[in-house]
């Protein structure tokens, strides 16, 4: 791991990682196990640098040091450039690491004019009523039109493409984008 | 079991069966999500001897208004505590998971995790809490829940969790009728005026409705025609409608005076309400992110509920009279006549109703459009400089441009609508006047009514469209101001989380010594991300303290914990022996004396500024503060000297000049304890060096406690202490740690270094 030991004026510089020598392991326990140019890292940890636009690219891979920082091994430019068990096997682990339900219709949304948006929804996990606070800073479109809502637990939920859900979903929510 | 969740009956059956004791369960979560990411509820629960996990899914039956839980079983799994040694939370992006560490099958092997449920991320504050009980219980250690006790995180009436455990407001319970009420006790003390406001309300709105009388019924049946008793006085019937008239204005005029300053007095009553509330507040009200937005319409959200009451509500009493006075008349002069109307005004009003449901839509988007455009614009202006240094100017004319668009287009299909429907609404009020009038002479030739009374029913029937139009649109008053109130009173109702001591200890005149102690202090801002972590001191009195750390080591934090801004999460501190929950926040804020990092500055005058904590300062004593901190020189440069006006508006000071004046507001409190945080990170070296000789001079019997990335402003200190990622590294005197060649030698020698390159050792 020695290559990897801050020494104090080195320049921070983007490292992108080999694919070929890569090697995740997955462990029972959902975590990712790594081998790399010779390295072992325990528990490493993908993130993607742009969870809107890029889900397979620039996936940022660190890992726990002995006083609880997370250090960068490297990026990965693509996944799929890695053998397809690998690349499945990130993959996989992105997409539980990044899961969020994605609302697939709208029933209604009640505005009960208290600050408070309901909307009884049915997502990719199933039904649920979410209760959104001051909907004006929980509810964010991005560029590519990507509505993200945030509800009052703190919970998240997606709508990849608001315009392509039903006419009658969209109406009506299109009052809150 | 008091905490966390609760079992439902199912789950509690689900359990039994198992032959799991009830009685004997310590804590309860309840998680939201199946491994694969499903809405499932999973209960994870344990005892002293074994953890249990049930998922399945609980059925709400309705049955005559009682709701039953069934529970759709679908696994369960347990643990011996032995065996699951230690819980965690595990968090993703948007979910976590609950984490438990199995000791390996020999002892060769390293630990084993297992997943024992995963949930939604706004589960985690409970789960971590749930996390250390049971770690704790492993341990077989002494579980403290007085923290869980005051912060029930469970609305009374609903039993749902409370969107921000902090502040006991639930949006599923509150009722707008209520608001309403509590609003109407805000009056309470002004009962002579209500009631006399009501008497003329009434008076107006009947002199009103007798006025026209006079030109119609009266007019045609007593002074036009031959046999009527007032035969030929055109005169008196002019002077008598127009009398009635002006006396109805004339009461209309008065009650709406009376009313307005009764109004005004309780608007400046729940101003100065909410204003103590809110300086009342904890700091973690402003920086939470649901209730953050609450502060920035305060202002606005008064004013929705003042004009509320003193137009909306005087005109809806009067409408209301109005109405029901002129239909019992209309039904005593003719009722088909009187039918005729009402259905006709029925229907206009359901047809209104519809239109103005589908308006409130193009209102909505309209107020939304100017909205982005206006934060649009807030961000160009504010963000001017960046904009020009980058040359970005067509960049944010064009996105403005749009948003402009925007505005543009919501409004003219709002319009648009608007013309239509009003045309067609008219065409249908001609038409249906016409055949009002038609089937009224009908009558009259018939003899059933007089052409008086007809000219009365149609001046009536004018008069009516104003409570209807009233009506359709109140509602959208009503709520606006139902909304705003419920906003103020969030705010007047929210408790602090910082709570001043009931019964204060006994400070001495002189305030607080300074004997600092803190015992195993942890502290999070957000649940789960702890920033403190068992952190012990021993501050002496009269001594100078310094603190070094990386940024974002949690060194500020540790000074907001000190002054009280917040309160730890766990452990203690003492000044002088006393806990600092018992210290009234006068004495504390009076013996404490602190320089922020951020330093903010009063829009007003200088000396204003610098004199700030003691206002009854005399200027030799502001001037003796500014000369100490070095900021006398550059005061005197400035236009107005000390008279200068700054903060927004005035002139702008750099970094360095505002930190000297907010020294300088330190210093002339004359506190016992002071705390610098960074106080002197944008000066000059030379500037610096002076102000530390005066700090220097401040010293005897002060306790002072600095922060600095720049070891040499340390250089005096009588103890050093090192902060990483929270916990307390390294302490002693700067001596003792360069021999000790550990963190703090380190961070030395690359200062050291840093000089050596530019040629001085
Ligand atoms: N109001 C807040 N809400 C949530 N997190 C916060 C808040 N204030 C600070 N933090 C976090 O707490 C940690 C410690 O912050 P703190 O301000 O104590 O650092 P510091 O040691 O003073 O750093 P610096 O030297 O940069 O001033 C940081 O990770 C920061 O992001
Ligand atoms: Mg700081």
């Amino acid at each position: 791991m020695n290559e990897y030991k801050q020494t104090d004026f080195q320049i921070d510089s983007l490292r992108i990682l080999d694919v070929n020598e890569l090697h995740f392991t997955r462990l029972d326990s959902g975590y990712l196990d790594l081998e790399y140019k010779g390295n072992r890292y325990e528990q490493v940890s993908l993130t993607r640098l742009q969870p809107f636009y890029y889900l397979d690219t620039y996936i940022s891979v660190s890992f726990k040091n002995d006083e609880d920082e997370w250090i960068e091994i490297g990026v990965i430019r693509d996944i799929n450039d890695m053998s397809k068990e690998q690349r499945d096997l990130c993959a996989e682990y992105l997409q539980f690491r990044y899961y969020v339900p994605l609302i697939t219709k709208v029933h209604s949304i009640r505005d009960n004019r208290m600050g408070y948006l309901f909307i009884d929804a049915e997502t990719t996990a199933g039904r649920k009523r979410i209760a959104v606070n001051d909907w004006w800073t929980n509810f964010r479109v991005n560029n590519s039109g990507m509505l993200t809502v945030t509800d009052s637990d703190g919970n998240k939920y997606y709508i990849p493409h608001p315009e392509e859900m039903d006419r009658k979903s969209y109406r009506k929510l299109e009052l809150f984008m | 079991m008091k905490y966390f969740d609760t079992l439902t009956q199912g789950a509690e059956q689900a359990l039994t069966d198992r032959g799991v004791g009830l009685d004997s369960l310590l804590y309860c979560i309840k998680c939201d999500m199946d491994y694969e990411g499903m809405y499932y509820d999973t209960y994870v629960v344990f005892d002293s001897e074994k953890l249990y996990i049930l998922s399945g899914y609980d059925r709400q039956i309705r049955e005559k208004k009682k709701i039953r839980y069934e529970f759709d079983f679908r696994d369960y799994k347990e643990y011996s505590l032995s065996d699951i040694y230690e819980l965690y939370v595990d968090r993703y992006r948007h979910t976590c998971r609950l984490m438990g560490k199995q000791k390996g099958c020999d002892s060769s092997d390293s630990d084993k995790h297992v997943c024992i449920s995963r949930f939604s991320s706004g589960f985690s504050e409970k789960a971590e809490q749930f996390c250390h009980r049971y770690n704790l219980t492993v341990k077989k250690e002494a579980i403290d829940d007085s923290m869980l006790d005051e912060r029930s995180p469970f609305c009374p009436k609903c039993h749902r969790r409370y969107p921000d455990p902090n502040r006991k407001y639930c949006p599923y319970c509150v009722k707008r009728s209520s608001l309403f009420r509590r609003l109407m006790e805000m009056f309470g003390d002004f009962k002579l005026q209500t009631a006399s406001i009501l008497i003329m309300m009434i008076l107006s709105a009947a002199l009103g409705i007798i006025s026209p009388y006079f030109g119609t019924a009266f007019l045609y049946d007593r002074v036009l025609d031959a046999a009527g008793d007032f035969y030929g006085q055109i005169l008196f019937a002019v002077l008598m409608m127009a009398g009635f008239r002006l006396m109805s204005g004339l009461f209309s005029t008065l009650y709406g005076v009376v009313f307005s300053t009764a109004v005004s007095k309780v608007m400046h009553k729940i101003r100065v309400k909410v204003f103590a509330a809110m300086e009342k507040l904890s700091l973690s009200f402003f920086t939470s992110k649901q209730t953050g937005s609450l502060m920035t319409r305060v202002d606005r959200d008064a004013n929705d509920v003042y004009d509320f009451f003193c137009f909306i509500v005087p005109q809806g009493v009067t409408n209301i009279i109005k109405m029901a006075s002129m239909v019992v008349l209309m039904y005593l002069l003719s009722p088909l006549l009187a039918t005729c109307i009402l259905i006709m005004m029925i229907m206009v009003f359901v047809s209104e109703i519809f239109f103005a449901k589908g308006q409130r839509r193009h209102w909505r988007a309209t107020n939304l459009a100017v909205r982005r455009m206006q934060s649009n614009l807030n961000d160009a202006i504010n963000g001017h400089r960046v904009v020009k240094a980058f040359a970005r100017e067509e960049q944010e004319k064009s996105r403005f441009g749009k948003s402009l668009d925007r505005v543009y287009e919501a409004d003219m299909a709002r319009s648009v609508r608007y013309v239509k429907f009003d045309s067609s609404q008219w065409v249908i009020y001609s038409v249906g006047r016409a055949l009002l009038i038609v089937l009224g002479f009908y009558l009259v030739i018939k003899g059933s009514i007089g052409i008086g009374e007809l000219m009365l029913m149609i001046s009536y029937f004018g008069m009516l469209w104003d409570p209807v139009y009233f009506f359709v649109y109140a509602g959208n008053d009503w709520s606006r101001c139902i909304d705003a109130a419920s906003r103020i009173f969030e705010i007047i109702d929210s408790n602090p989380t910082v709570k001043p001591p009931v019964t204060p200890a006994e400070v001495p005149s002189e305030g607080l010594q300074g004997d600092i102690v803190l015992k195993n202090v942890s502290f999070e801002y957000e649940a789960g991300v702890p920033v403190l972590k068992d952190v012990s001191m021993n501050i002496e009195q009269g001594k100078f303290y310094g603190v070094v750390g990386k940024t974002g080591a949690g060194k500020s934090t540790l000074i907001n914990l000190i002054s009280r801004l917040y309160d730890p999460t766990n452990g203690e501190i003492r000044i002088d022996g006393i806990p600092i929950k018992d210290i009234a926040f006068e004495d504390l804020r009076r013996s404490i004396g602190i320089v922020s990092q951020e330093t903010y500055l009063f829009m007003g005058s200088i000396a204003d500024n610098i004199r700030y904590a003691r206002p009854d300062a005399t200027i030799e004593e502001v001037v003796e503060a500014a000369k100490n901190a070095n900021a006398h020189d550059f005061i005197l440069k400035l236009p107005d000297g000390y008279d200068t006006m700054i903060g927004s508006g005035g002139v702008s000071l750099s970094g360095g000049e505002k930190q000297r004046i907010s020294i300088a507001r330190a210093l002339i409190q004359k506190p016992n304890i002071l705390i610098l945080d960074e106080a002197t990170a944008s000066m000059d070296t030379r500037t610096e060096r002076k102000i530390q000789n005066a700090i220097d001079n401040l010293k005897k019997g002060r306790t002072i406690i600095a922060i600095a990335h720049r070891l040499s402003t340390l250089r005096d200190a009588d103890m050093l202490c090192v902060i990483e990622h929270g916990e307390v590294k390294e302490t002693g005197t700067h001596d003792q740690l360069i021999r000790a060649k550990g963190k703090y030698f380190e961070l030395y020698k690359l200062q050291a270094e840093a000089l050596k390159t530019i040629g001085v050792e």
